[in-house]
């Protein structure tokens, strides 16, 4: 169980790490060329292919970070309506459909992954599974963070998208 | 009849709170189960796609501009502007919700994050001057409609994207409409404070030095719209560009000023990250969606349908009017761009309305939904901050609608209003 919660740990600091590297990297990336093309009038080709490379692993990363913090958007308006006993049914039939479509992304995605390595980039002459494989992965750190949640709400400890506050409370 | 089906699974997934997102992805899936032969692998590849494009990086890097401004002080500067400029007036601190919509609206282009800094910044300050809560709270939300609308907005790049129309053209176009808004709010404001007596924030009205003193203070976050604007008229960088280019100047100065930090940085990265990450994994689950829709050529039908109805252009702009709005009340505005903008093109065209006025009165529509119950996204966001009930909201939402509602209709039936600046735009 502590095995499991370190590597829990682990892998939440590593994909806000890599998010925000990814971040401060394409930004400074599409500055530099600016520079390149407009104050030595030659910009590099290959930029294009990396930042957009880079955007797909950000946008992925970042979807997996927002769980933690703010949580994905969501339509509250009809669950705060219901009995506290039809919300607790709902948020955990809400829950297995979203670890279910996790699932299909997750198995879709790296059949994807292994077709796409035939499938070359035109510039660097990447493969495409280097792209592709952000579904699977990213999706998998999903499907960790929201099958913990699904868990807690099983326990009857309430849904929780804040799984920090819930921490802090339970200290 | 699977789209149906498609469609009913995603409406009723929204119902029960599951995150908008992966409502979508679950409605692809089951339309790919129930009705094709291919394998779902589509799916996933149509959500690279739709994530693998250069204009979209314009996204991250206005949201992080957004954060970049709060952390380096200058939204702080801006206030002050704001105030300055528009304390005089009946109803003062209700004026400088409006005003600094439309400055802050302006660089940060997301509707939803200016409208939780105004909720931060400014209702408590309001209800504190004695405004009604719900009052602040559905001005805010009014107030941060400015930022989509008037450039650089996120929306204006996703529909730029979609329909293949130049960016550059849609900022400027958006700088007409967006003006008019603002100046019909305050009107609305005025209204509003004369029926209830809300009084100015300063006796008088702010002297040339103190004005002069004020913009001195905020220069820099006005010439970040000129630069954005210029950048792109000149050619120096694209759209996309101007984004990271626009953060790299902010920082500078908040440096330069020493008002940011390094942690402050890594905050801002963090957070931008994270907004990015919402916003694009609905475009890319909205992408898989509109795949369905194309694939299945929904577009020739809704093209023949509204052409069955009447061929011009002026009842065919009425009826997207109201259809927009209502689907912006249930749908995420962004989401909304990526379905709609492939299905109503044809007829726009077939029509000959220009696309740039096209967008920047759909991108208006869908605005107008995103503040509307039962589900707009941004009324739920202002009143979850303020602590204010739905019903109250509505009540107090109203005298808004009327400055939107002349404002769009001037947008929809009087093109120059948005074209004049766009052919500026030499792309």
């Amino acid at each position: 169980m502590q095995l499991l919660r370190t590597f829990y740990d682990l892998i939440r600091k590593l994909d806000n790490f890599l998010g925000m590297a990814a971040m401060a990297f394409i930004v400074l990336l599409a500055c530099a060329n600016v520079f390149m093309r407009y104050v030595m009038g030659s910009p590099w080709g290959w930029v294009e292919e990396v930042t957009v490379f880079i955007f797909v692993w950000l946008t992925m990363l970042g979807a997996s970070a927002v769980i933690h913090v703010e949580g994905h958007c969501s339509i509250d308006v009809m669950v705060l309506r219901m009995s506290p006993r039809w919300r607790r049914i709902t948020s955990i039939v809400s829950d297995l459909i979203v670890l279910v479509t996790l699932a299909l992304l997750i198995w879709f995605g790296i059949i994807l992954t292994i077709k796409g390595q035939t499938k070359l980039t035109p510039i660097l002459g990447l493969p495409y599974s280097y792209i592709d494989a952000s579904i699977p992965v990213c999706c998998s750190f999903m499907f960790m963070y929201y099958g913990r949640m699904f868990w807690n709400s099983l326990r009857g400890k309430g849904n929780t998208t804040e799984l920090d506050v819930q921490e802090e409370s339970q200290q | 009849m699977s789209v149906l089906l498609a469609f009913i699974v995603m409406l009723a997934l929204f119902g029960i709170n599951v995150p908008v997102a992966f409502a979508i992805c679950a409605a692809t899936f089951v339309y790919f189960f129930a009705a094709q032969d291919m394998s779902a692998v589509m799916v996933i590849q149509r959500m690279i796609g739709g994530a693998d494009n250069l204009p979209l990086l314009a996204i991250p890097f206005f949201m992080m501009l957004g954060s970049i401004l709060n952390y380096t002080g200058m939204t702080q500067r801006l206030l002050i502007l704001a105030d300055t400029l528009s304390g005089h007036l009946r109803g003062g601190l209700a004026q400088t919700n409006v005003v600094l919509g439309a400055l802050i609206g302006g660089p940060s282009g997301a509707g939803l994050a200016d409208a939780a800094m105004i909720c931060k910044v400014l209702v408590p300050e309001m209800t504190k001057a004695g405004y009604s809560r719900p009052f602040a709270a559905a001005l805010t939300s009014a107030s941060a409609l400015l930022g989509p609308i008037l450039p650089p907005g996120i929306g204006l790049i996703i529909y730029g994207f979609v329909s293949d129309t130049s960016i550059g053209k849609l900022f400027m176009g958006g700088l007409g409409p967006g003006i008019l808004c603002t100046l019909a709010l305050m009107v609305a404001v005025d209204w509003v404070a004369r029926k209830r007596g809300y009084k100015p924030t300063r006796t008088k009205m702010a002297g040339i030095g103190e004005i002069a003193k004020a913009s001195v203070g905020a220069f820099w976050g006005l010439m970040l719209m000129v630069l954005i604007l210029g950048g792109i008229r000149y050619g120096i960088f694209t759209p996309t560009e101007a984004g990271a280019v626009t953060c790299i100047y902010c920082l500078i100065i908040g440096f330069a000023y020493r008002e940011c930090t390094w942690a402050d940085v890594k905050s801002a990265l963090a957070e931008s990250a994270r907004a990015n990450g919402s916003i694009m994994l609905i475009l890319m689950a909205s992408a898989g969606f509109a795949w369905i829709l194309t694939w299945e050529g929904v577009a020739t039908d809704v093209t023949e349908m509204l052409m069955g109805v009447s061929a011009s252009p002026v009842v065919f702009l009425l009826i997207v009017n109201v259809l927009l709005i209502v689907v912006g009340m249930f749908l995420d505005g962004n989401a909304a761009i990526v379905v709609l903008t492939p299905l109503l093109m044809p007829t726009v065209r077939t029509l000959g309305i220009d696309p740039v006025h096209f967008g920047i009165m759909m991108i208006f529509n869908l605005s107008i939904g995103a503040i509307t119950p039962p589900f707009g996204t941004t009324m739920f966001l202002t009143c979850n901050l303020t602590k204010v009930k739905v019903d109250e909201y509505m009540r107090e939402i109203a005298p808004f609608y009327v400055a939107f509602g002349l404002t769009l209709m001037v947008t929809t039936f009087y093109p120059p209003l948005s074209l004049v600046l766009a052919n500026w735009m030499p792309v």
